[in-house]
């Protein structure tokens, strides 16, 4: 159902791009062409791009962010590295050095290594 | 010898050395320290710590055998806050007086209770510096700090399936004792064996970021990747020092088309239209065959009412053809409609 929607609204967004009159604007050449490997600005890698970014901003209102702070945030990052978390942000690493849950995380290891030496009476 | 049973014990051992320690995370991490160390030490793992092994057969000659960066001020991280904490230090140590409390709204992910990398970046971007993410090397991360830059790195401290992620801020290291300075949680300027290091960092691909003032230029730094680094600032609206950053990158590399011109750009955005077009003219010097120099000179000359010559250049980007074609079209276009309004005036 989701991705129906997804398709749909890219889809739709392809079409106004492609549907308006839409003349090349004359006017400057960005930084960000000159230094680009490829030229390809086809529309549809502009319809991915947007939808990456709108997809990164609402990821991070679901993680606790304000709509203005996300915005803020989406737009200081590159098209590559929105590509690199896009969809990810539940799962991507996240440092904090949570002193807490080290605690936790030995119990349960020393457990094992005491269920080790049983088995493997000597260490090598 | 370095086969997984071995090292599954030295892990085993090590952690249990951990809560030996009291859970105090400083007391457990000299522990384990101790182990990981005497285990390199004794079974000569090189698999764990590669590129200190590397480091420690060849040291290249280039390089300091001691370096210390000085000021770098310490902000202890409160709970999950290392992100902040350690960005907050590298800026400061670049420039930019900003508290660990003000970078939490733009770094700090309160549903992953901490922060991603790349959000590291963009939050550097925005306090004006040039974000730069370095090689995955450890010569690199030392090289940075001998030339006078905190180095923020990102460690994993857990073990096997259980991560716990973890900045640092680089501010020194000793090849003759081994050590490596760092700033990290409640600890300033807290040696620790390079393998050490190396081995937490190396779990997550070696990840490490300088922010730089745009007065500099990072010692390990290559031409195409700093281009967009700056790019990437300027992008964020930081068009006064992007243009700085663009500068001295042509202090390094003069020919750069990209550095020619974002100060052409970053000018023009600013407002200089007469620093923007002098820029343009430099850039479509050194790179006659650029269309998108003569196609911005043109640009500039036509806004700055020389139509003669902004028609001239513009014909000049057109014949080049290329994927740009039709911008430099338009632009000419847009002359040849000025001249002729001009003209029937």
């Amino acid at each position: 159902m989701k991705s129906f929607f997804k398709r749909f609204i890219s889809q739709f967004l392809v079409l106004c791009l492609i549907g308006l009159p839409f003349t090349v604007q004359a006017g400057m050449i960005g930084t960000d062409e000159v230094i680009a490997q490829s030229q390809d600005q086809s529309d549809r890698n502009k319809v991915r791009d947007f939808m990456a970014r709108a997809e990164v901003q609402q990821q991070l209102q679901d993680h606790g962010i304000g709509l203005q702070a996300a915005q803020a945030r989406v737009n200081a990052l590159t098209d590559l590295e929105v590509q690199q978390i896009a969809g990810k942000i539940d799962s991507i690493p996240a440092g904090a050095d949570a002193g807490a849950t080290v605690a936790i995380v030995l119990a349960v290891i020393v457990l094992i290594y005491i269920l080790l030496q049983y088995f493997y009476p000597k260490a090598k | 010898m370095c086969g997984t049973k071995t090292r599954v014990f030295a892990g085993f051992s090590f952690m249990s050395a951990r809560l030996l320690a009291g859970f105090s995370f400083a007391g457990a991490r000299c522990v384990e320290g101790l182990f990981i160390l005497s285990v390199l030490l004794s079974s000569g793992c090189a698999g764990l710590a590669p590129q200190t092994d590397t480091l420690k057969q060849q040291i290249p000659a280039d390089l300091p055998s001691f370096a210390e960066v000085r000021p770098v001020p310490f902000f202890p991280q409160e709970e999950y806050h290392c992100g902040p904490a350690a960005l907050a230090m590298a800026l400061n140590a670049s420039g930019v007086p900003v508290t660990p409390t003000a970078l939490v709204d733009q770094v700090y992910l309160p549903g992953r209770q901490g922060s991603l990398q790349v959000e590291m970046l963009a939050a550097a971007r925005r306090n004006g510096r040039v974000a730069y993410l370095l090689e995955p090397d450890l010569t690199a991360v030392l090289r940075e700090v001998a030339d006078g830059t905190p180095v923020i790195a990102f460690e994993n401290l857990g073990i096997l399936f259980y991560p716990i992620w973890h900045y640092s801020v680089v501010v020194g290291y000793d090849l003759p004792r081994d050590q490596i300075i760092r700033h990290s949680g409640k600890h300033e300027r807290a040696p620790g064996p390079i393998p050490l290091f190396e081995f937490f960092w190396k779990k997550e691909g070696r990840w490490a970021m300088v922010a730089m003032p745009p007065e500099r230029v990072p010692a390990t730094a290559t031409e195409q990747r700093y281009a967009e680094a700056v790019v990437a600032l300027e992008k964020a609206g930081q068009a006064r020092n992007a243009r700085i950053a663009y500068e001295s990158m042509l202090k390094r590399w003069p020919t750069n088309l990209a550095a020619y011109m974002g100060a052409g750009n970053t000018s023009y955005a600013l407002g200089d239209i007469e620093v923007a077009e002098s820029w343009f003219r430099r850039a479509a010097k050194n790179h006659p065959d650029s269309v998108p120099a003569l196609n911005n000179l043109a640009q500039t000359l036509l806004e700055r009412g020389k139509l003669d010559e902004a028609r001239a250049t513009a014909e000049r980007a057109v014949g080049l053809g290329g994927p740009l074609l039709a911008r430099a079209r338009a632009t000419l276009d847009e002359i040849n409609k000025q001249q002729a309004s001009v003209k029937n005036r």
